[in-house]
Parts: C-alpha cells; sequence; structure tokens
C-alpha cells in the first residue's frame, strides 16, 4: 500500500462494539490513527475498550449506547474524533446519522447519506437495480396499501412459492414463506404488523422464493466517483433462521462465466450510484445458474475476513483511506484471489434452536496456527448477556485449496474451546463435514432442511474419562471449587506419584 | 506449566485404561494404549466442562455425571455420529435396558474406534444402523428413551 493518510489528523470514534469495534481500532492503528472506543456501562471491561486509545463511557441503557444519534456526536466532541467507525448493526446503516456527522464537520466512514437511504429502501434499492440492467427477482411492490385480493392476483403471476418481505427491514424480520395463495390470507398482516414493530414501517412486498438457492455476494469498493472494484464473491448459503452462520470465498461450483457477469451486476451497482466505500451486493443464485440482485449493504460486513484473506486486503484501510479522499490504490485493483478461505460464526447459541445460551466464560481458547484467523470480541471471565447479539467470534481459515480449507478448520475447532455457555462450534463442524458443504453444494435451506434433528455429539470415552480424572487435578476448578482448595499444581503431581 | 509424568493418574473404563500424560489447565492430555487425545478441561463449583473436537460437554460434579444431561430432557435421545464412519459393532437391540455409560455401538471414524455410549439409563427404542453401514457426520444412529424404563433402577456404579 501507499503511504497511510496524515495519522496525526486522524482520530476515528467506533461506533460499535464487541469483535468488530476491536477490528476496527486494529485497522486504525495500523492506518496511523487514533481509536476511539464509546462503551455502554456493561461493556466497561470488555477487549475493545481497552484496545482502545481513548475510551469514553457512554449513557443510557446497554443498547441505547450505541443508538444515541445525539449522544454519539457529543462523545465526538468531548473526545476530538475526526472521523466516525459505525461498524456494523447499530447506526451503521442510519442516513440520518451519516448526516448529522457530515454537518458536524465529520467524517463518515461509509458512503454518503443517500446511498444508504437508497438501499435501506429494498423496494427502491430493485428499481435502481432494475435500471442498472441487474436481474431482479419477480415480485410485487403495492403502491400503498393494497387489499388481500390484488395481492393474491399478483401472487399468482409472480408464482408460488413466494416471500412476503418488509420493504424497510432485513435480517428475516417480517419475512414470511407462502407455499399456496391461501397462506396470504394470514401471512400478509402478521408479516405487516411484525415489520411495523421491527422497524416502524409496516410496508410489505411479494417475491418469488427460490428453492434450493444459494446465497453469494461481490465485495465491492468504490471511491465515490463512479471507479469501484470487485474484491470477489462470497458463498454465504450456511443459514439459519436467514442468517448466516457459515462464509467462503471463493464461492465453490461457481462457473467463470457466472462469476465474471455477478462481479459485473455489481460493479454497474457501483458505478450507476457513484458508490463510496466498502459494500457488498447480495444475489440469490438459483439451482439452474440464474441470479438475482437481492439486497446491497452499504457497510462493512460481518464476513468481511474471508475476502480479506483470498485478496490479501485490508478492506477497513480501504474504508478510512476512500473516506479520507483517497483513490483506490493500486494494490486493491490488482489483487487476485490466492486460495480459499472459511468464516464459521462462533454464536453463543444452542443448536439446533439456536436460542441464545446466557451465562459466564469460564474459559475460551482459540486456535493458533498458519492461515488462521480469530475475531473475538470476548475474554475468558467476560460475560454473554441478554443485551446484544450473541456472536462472541469468528474464526476464518486460509488454505490453498477448499478441501484444505474445510480440513484446517475442522482442526481449528478442534483447538478451540468455550465453557459457560453453549456455542455453535460443535454444529459448524458438523455441518462443514457434511457431503453436501464438503461437494459445494450448500444452499440457504441446508441447515432447515438436514440439521433440525441435530443433537451434540455422545461423550464418549475420552470425554467420560476426563470428567471423571477431572476432581484430581489440580486447577481444573475455579477458585469456587470447594475440594481444591488452592493446591499447587506441584502438589498435585507428587499425588499423581504416590498413586 | 507443563507436567509430564508416566505414572500420571489413571481411570478404568471398559474400553481401556486412560492416562493423564500431561495437564496444562485448560489442556490435558490422555492416553489410553496406543491412543492419544488432548481435551480441554474447565470446572465450575457444579460442572465440569470437557472439549473434545470442538464440543464442550457440561458434566456435573460430584454425583453421576450423567445426571444433569438428562434432567433438560423429556428422556428421549437421539445419538448422532460425530463423524463420517462405519458401523464395526452393534452391541444391543431394539428394546434393550441400557445403563448409563454402557456401550451400544461401536464406530469406526478416521481409521480410529470409538464406542458410542448411553448417556443415562433407558431403553433402546430404535435401531438406525446396522453393521458395516457407512455413516455420515451427525447421523442418527440409535434412539434411546428413559422415560420407558421400568421400575427397576440400573447401576450405573460398575463403569
Amino acid at each position: 500500500m501507499t503511504e497511510a493518510p496524515t495519522p496525526v489528523q486522524m482520530r476515528v470514534l467506533i461506533a460499535n462494539r464487541g469483535e468488530i469495534a476491536l477490528r476496527v481500532i486494529r485497522g486504525v492503528h495500523a492506518a496511523g490513527g487514533v481509536a476511539i472506543a464509546i462503551h455502554s456501562d456493561v461493556d466497561r471491561h470488555s477487549p475493545f475498550v481497552r484496545a482502545a486509545d481513548v475510551s469514553y463511557p457512554m449513557p443510557g441503557s446497554p443498547t441505547e449506547a450505541y443508538l444515541n444519534v445525539d449522544a454519539v456526536l457529543a462523545a465526538c466532541q468531548a473526545t476530538g474524533a475526526t472521523a466516525v467507525h459505525p461498524g456494523y448493526g447499530f447506526l451503521s446503516e442510519n442516513a440520518g446519522f451519516a448526516e448529522r456527522l457530515e454537518a458536524a464537520g465529520l467524517i463518515f466512514i461509509g458512503p454518503t447519506a443517500d446511498s444508504i437511504r437508497l438501499m435501506g429502501d429494498k423496494t427502491r434499492a430493485v428499481e435502481c437495480a432494475r435500471e442498472a440492467n441487474v436481474p431482479t427477482v419477480p415480485s410485487f411492490t403495492p403502491d400503498a396499501e393494497v387489499d388481500l385480493a390484488t395481492m393474491r392476483t399478483e401472487a399468482e403471476t409472480i408464482g408460488l412459492p413466494l416471500l412476503i418481505k418488509a420493504a424497510a427491514g432485513g435480517g428475516g424480520k417480517g419475512m414470511r414463506v407462502a407455499r399456496s395463495l391461501d397462506d396470504l390470507a394470514e401471512m400478509i398482516p402478521s408479516a405487516v404488523r411484525e415489520a411495523q414493530n421491527a422497524f416502524g414501517d409496516g410496508r410489505v412486498f411479494l417475491e418469488r422464493y427460490l428453492e434450493n438457492a444459494k446465497h453469494i455476494e461481490v465485495q465491492v469498493v468504490g471511491d465515490g466517483h463512479g471507479d469501484g472494484v470487485a474484491l470477489g464473491e462470497r458463498d454465504c448459503s450456511v443459514q439459519r433462521r436467514h442468517q448466516k452462520i457459515i462464509e467462503e470465498s471463493p464461492a465453490p461450483n461457481l462457473p467463470d462465466e457466472t462469476r465474471q457477469r455477478l462481479h459485473a451486476a455489481a460493479l454497474s451497482l457501483v458505478e450507476k450510484t457513484n458508490y463510496r466505500g466498502a459494500g457488498t451486493v447480495e444475489f440469490i443464485l438459483a439451482a439452474d445458474g440464474e441470479f438475482f440482485f437481492l439486497e446491497m449493504n452499504t457497510r462493512l460486513q460481518v464476513e468481511h475476513p474471508v475476502t480479506e484473506m483470498v485478496h490479501g486486503v485490508d478492506l477497513v484501510d480501504l474504508q478510512l483511506r476512500i473516506a479520507h479522499g483517497e483513490k483506490i490504490p493500486a494494490s486493491a485493483k490488482e489483487a487476485s484471489p490466492r486460495g480459499h478461505a472459511i468464516e464459521i460464526r462462533v454464536y453463543a447459541e444452542t443448536p439446533p434452536t439456536f436460542m441464545p445460551s446466557i451465562g459466564s466464560l469460564h474459559e475460551v481458547v482459540w486456535p493458533e496456527g498458519p492461515g488462521v484467523r480469530v475475531d473475538s470480541g470476548v475474554e475468558r471471565g467476560g460475560e454473554v448477556s441478554v443485551h446484544y447479539d450473541p456472536m462472541l467470534a469468528k474464526i476464518i481459515v486460509h488454505a490453498a485449496n477448499r478441501s484444505s480449507a474445510i480440513e484446517r478448520m475442522r482442526r481449528a475447532l478442534a483447538e478451540t474451546f468455550i465453557a459457560g455457555v453453549d456455542t455453535t462450534l460443535g454444529f459448524c463442524r458438523d455441518v462443514i463435514g457434511h457431503e453436501t458443504f464438503r461437494g459445494g453444494h450448500a444452499y440457504t435451506t441446508l441447515i432447515a432442511d438436514e440439521f433440525t434433528d441435530w443433537v451434540a455429539p455422545a461423550r464418549d470415552d475420552w470425554v467420560e474419562a476426563a470428567a471423571r480424572l477431572a476432581p484430581r487435578l489440580a486447577g481444573a476448578g475455579s477458585e469456587a471449587t470447594p475440594d481444591a482448595g488452592q493446591p499447587g499444581v506441584w502438589t498435585t503431581l507428587d499425588q499423581w506419584r504416590m498413586a | 506449566m507443563t507436567m509430564s509424568d508416566t505414572s500420571g493418574p489413571t481411570i478404568d473404563l471398559d474400553s481401556g485404561t486412560y492416562r493423564v500424560v500431561s495437564w496444562n489447565p485448560p489442556h490435558l492430555v490422555l492416553e489410553c494404549g496406543d491412543d492419544r487425545r488432548t481435551l480441554f478441561v474447565s470446572s465450575t463449583k457444579a460442572t465440569t466442562f470437557v472439549g473434545l473436537d470442538g464440543s464442550t460437554h457440561a458434566v456435573a460434579r460430584g454425583r453421576r455425571s450423567n445426571a444433569q444431561l438428562s434432567e433438560a430432557e423429556s428422556g428421549h435421545d437421539d445419538l448422532t455420529s460425530p463423524m463420517p464412519g462405519k458401523v464395526l459393532e452393534v452391541l444391543v437391540a431394539e428394546g434393550d435396558t441400557v445403563e448409563s455409560g454402557q456401550r451400544l455401538l461401536i464406530l469406526e471414524a478416521m481409521k480410529m474406534e470409538s464406542p458410542i455410549r448411553a448417556p443415562h439409563d433407558s431403553v433402546v427404542t430404535k435401531l438406525h444402523v446396522a453393521v458395516g453401514d457407512t455413516i455420515a457426520g451427525g447421523d442418527t444412529l440409535i434412539e434411546l428413551d428413559s422415560t420407558a424404563l421400568g421400575d427397576a433402577p440400573a447401576d450405573g456404579s460398575t463403569a
């Protein structure tokens, strides 16, 4: 990369928490900037707060701390911030927030408020894609409140099965799958209610639901003047409840011709909107090879590390440069994919229902070694609370090819240990061992179709032996362990020798 | 600090004698015959957490270790294969009453044999596999039901 943007002037406030705050802090430090963390009261001992050069406690409830625009602006003022990185979630796709920052003379590290607003409205986003000649899913969007009879007629034209989706939404909220026209009478009103509650906007639309489809997304970076680069694609087909848990790049079994058309389609949106910064254009790839635009996420994605590992780029660094007026560096434009990367998200949840698992982290051990990256926001002794998304970390591996990456991930997961809450680790290990995934044929309902009856591996004799031996191992227990007291390891070694 | 000693603590199970090779919390290396595994162990007052192959098993302390696993469940268990492999032996039949810890099946996976054991006292309600079957990771192997037990409690203290 070329020289860093004037480091003394860049003071970046990170309006986020957890692993992504830590990731951005590292990026700011790499660019020679000062990193400022804001944090809720419950987060005050979190690793990301420690990693920052400046930390600033926020008022309000645990979630308000990261959502209150006025308070974030006040924090910028108090800490002398010159720029704000929003991470993902929270205020990252809030156009009003971006406008307020720019009005206050601060740099928003993301696209323009107009881009956020355009892509945040799913209906307008689809129109924009059509205008850019990007294929879109057959759909019907009512102009205003539309009676069920009209919806039913339109649904017949679109074809079944179909999705009812919230116009303002994401994350599966307000989403329904209708398999018969008779489902609409019940599903539309309930989707409207859910959308109203989640987004304050009850508009819904209909679109064809493509079965056995893959979720493929293209990472783009634009300079804000129509120039852009596509940094490959990611296959994020492994999802539970419409939320991704395993992602990889490049997409397996993707014909080169389709790959090129996907990248070109994503870039045409960058050009059409003069997109600035990092963004992701999401597509659904049907079983017959046709693809359709889903939406564009105007921010850094959770799964950005797989792209970084395959393309050898630092996306946060690119975001910082472009936000500070630089062009897209040649190193990014010329980056070519090398090898294969896979990410699994470690959620504090109990598969296969994926109910959040709350508690203290008694032990946290992450994997190490060549080609292994862990983006974690937690540590031993931390608490997993009800206040935030239960994602603890992401484990990413990179290897020369896909099958080596799968093996590397299985080894990495075997090196990982989290005690105190349930996690998706063992579940993900089984998913990447599943023949459909191994074959590169994962589709968006794979987990719903094949893993709803998943049970955690039964205890084998190794586990049984370890559990029974535990009381005889010094330091196996926490300080609360009654029978251990505070024996040194040598005391126990003596016991072994006597045994 | 890592300790390594040939006279580490041992425990005898059906499948052999398991010996502690080293213990550097939370890393525990166990040996059984020519086989060796690295596990993770971390205990709280009530629970011992044992990690193996990315899965963490929560085992209640001080009582029969299966008690906690069963308490949250309806009594019905589907045991699944931890990894792809082959069924080497089937040691029980449908309708059999089994004790906690009893071996039900022997699998061969990644060139190693590993037993599938009953997590608690129960009745075998369905066998999904036979000797020689090839299985994928996550396949259901056997179904158990502890509510189907008669009133004769199995004595699980022998293992």
